[in-house]
């Protein structure tokens, strides 16, 4: 990856270059998340936008801190979110692989409540190797991948109006 | 952030994070034994609850973060109704917090909001009740009146009286240093049967037992004189770690305390002092809690699996 394609807007916050680095490697890698098969007009997965919400799962102990995500969520149509968006559910300290396996299952089962709860629309995966820990503990909640511009772009917690307006952009191209 | 973001943000996290899980359970003179697990990994009736109570049926009333409701279970542990959901109108939530019950009456808050809401026994919503703080504990008694420990603005911490109406009837500083910082004299409490008050600090090492007029009768260490850090945030005093979490009396007159991250199995160590304050035992719960509640058959219920469930435990004394 290229200087160039760690993009900066003024909604974004500096990047932190590695940690950035390596949740662009996973996502592109992963390429666009499954549901159904792809329509006869749809891009390759690697050439559409996606986008990535990093969830701290630490932060569900505090009920203030899931606004953003609510707000996140509130603002980006259901279409979108189902197609465009995954959640990305990053646990705090892994402990033993018992633990941390006990741990994901836990995680999953409140997102899934509290997905349903809320109306999320995007469906979500634990980050079962730490992944993403990296982006997260630089700032960003929000990763996109700018297919058009092969660009990925992070954003931290609250992403702005304009930050969500920008990320829409991204996915809808 | 201001003082009052503040304090609802640092509070609730310091108490209700999740401590890691040590080994287990050595034996004491008090053990606990399953009777009930409420909700579970394949149960969706719970996603993370924080207040419980329950009332002379065995009826289980707990509050949920993140579907911001207040659910009702049966003695069995069956979801019997659910009701409220994220909003600023009447029953809804925006972060519930505390629950405690008298009779056929529900008192709730949310770390948001300076006031109680009032629910019956079938969760209808009545009414707010105001008050003039952040409540970080709750009790209602049997007389009607509710007893809460609250962080006011500018942030002192007090315990007040306060009828159903929201009149003040009596209130005392639990401050014991005038020089403490934002929160460090915040502290969860619990009454006996005379009206007698136990404090357990959240992030001082002391546990008190007071007079119905705030007279302290005695205080004590349970964690050996440890201090709890602190940070200073925007010049602010603020505990980044918790003594203790919760303190209930049992119908023995058993005070028992909840230990945080300073105790040697963070937030499941519970020590059992006597009413004079005397140490009796200390167990050590299966899980991580956040807080500890005896209902009026002596039964003990806490949180367990992150709050998926809520287990309910008997308290044998040996």
């Amino acid at each position: 990856m290229t200087e160039r394609s760690l993009s900066r807007g003024p909604a974004r916050r500096a990047l932190g270059g590695a940690a950035l680095l390596a949740a662009a490697i996973a996502l592109i890698a992963a390429g666009r998340p499954d549901r159904g098969a792809p329509s006869a007009a749809s891009p390759p997965a690697a050439e559409r936008s996606s986008c990535w919400v990093l969830v701290d799962m630490d932060s569900f102990f505090c009920g203030s801190c899931l606004e953003h995500l609510l707000a996140f969520s509130r603002a980006v149509p259901a279409r979108i979110q189902e197609d465009r968006v995954r959640g990305i559910l990053i646990l705090g300290a892994p402990g033993s692989p018992e633990a941390a396996g006990r741990r994901g299952q836990i995680v999953r089962a409140k997102w899934q409540g509290f997905s349903r709860a809320n109306d999320i629309r995007f469906p979500a995966a634990v980050d079962a190797d730490g992944a993403f820990a990296g982006p997260l503990k630089a700032g960003f909640g929000v990763l996109v991948f700018d297919a058009r511009s092969a660009a990925v772009r992070g954003y931290p917690w609250p992403v702005p109006r304009g930050g969500i307006e920008e990320i829409l952009r991204i996915l809808v191209d | 952030m201001t003082l009052r973001r503040t304090i609802a943000f640092v509070l609730p996290v310091l108490v209700a994070f999740p401590a890691p899980r040590a080994g287990a359970a050595p034996p004491g003179g008090v053990k606990i034994e399953e009777v009930l697990a409420v909700g579970g990994l394949g149960d969706a009736a719970l996603l993370q609850w924080t207040g419980v109570s329950v009332d002379a049926a065995g009826n289980i009333y707990v509050l949920d973060a993140l579907d911001f409701s207040l659910k009702k279970f049966g003695a069995d542990g069956r979801l019997v109704k659910k009701a409220g959901r994220k909003g600023q109108g009447p029953g809804e939530f925006t972060a519930p917090r505390l629950l405690a019950g008298s009779g056929s009456r529900l008192y709730a808050t949310d770390q948001n909001v300076f006031g109680i809401y009032e629910f019956d026994s079938d969760l209808r919503y009545l009414r707010t009740i105001p008050c003039p703080g952040l409540v970080f504990a709750l009790r209602a008694l049997p007389d009607g009146t509710l007893a809460l420990a609250v962080v006011g603005l500018p942030a002192s911490a007090k315990l007040l009286r306060m009828d159903g109406q929201g009149r003040l009837l009596s209130e005392f500083p639990l401050a014991e240093a005038t020089d403490a910082g934002l929160l460090m004299d915040s502290a969860g409490f619990d009454l006996d049967r005379q009206g007698q008050i136990y404090i357990a600090y959240l992030f001082r090492d002391r546990v008190e037992k007071r007079a119905p007029d705030g007279r302290i009768l005695w205080g004590r260490s349970c964690l050996g004189e440890k201090k709890a850090a602190t940070t200073n945030v925007q010049n602010l005093v603020l505990p980044k770690e918790t003594c203790f979490k919760d303190v209930a009396v049992d119908g023995r007159g058993h005070v028992l305390v909840l230990g945080g991250k300073l105790s040697k199995h963070p937030s499941r160590d519970v020590y059992v002092l006597d009413g004079d304050g005397t140490p009796v035992a200390t167990f050590v719960l299966p899980e991580p809690s956040h807080c500890l509640y005896v209902d009026g058959r002596n039964f003990l219920y806490v949180r367990a699996d992150e709050g998926l469930t809520l287990k309910k435990y008997r308290i044998l004394y040996d």
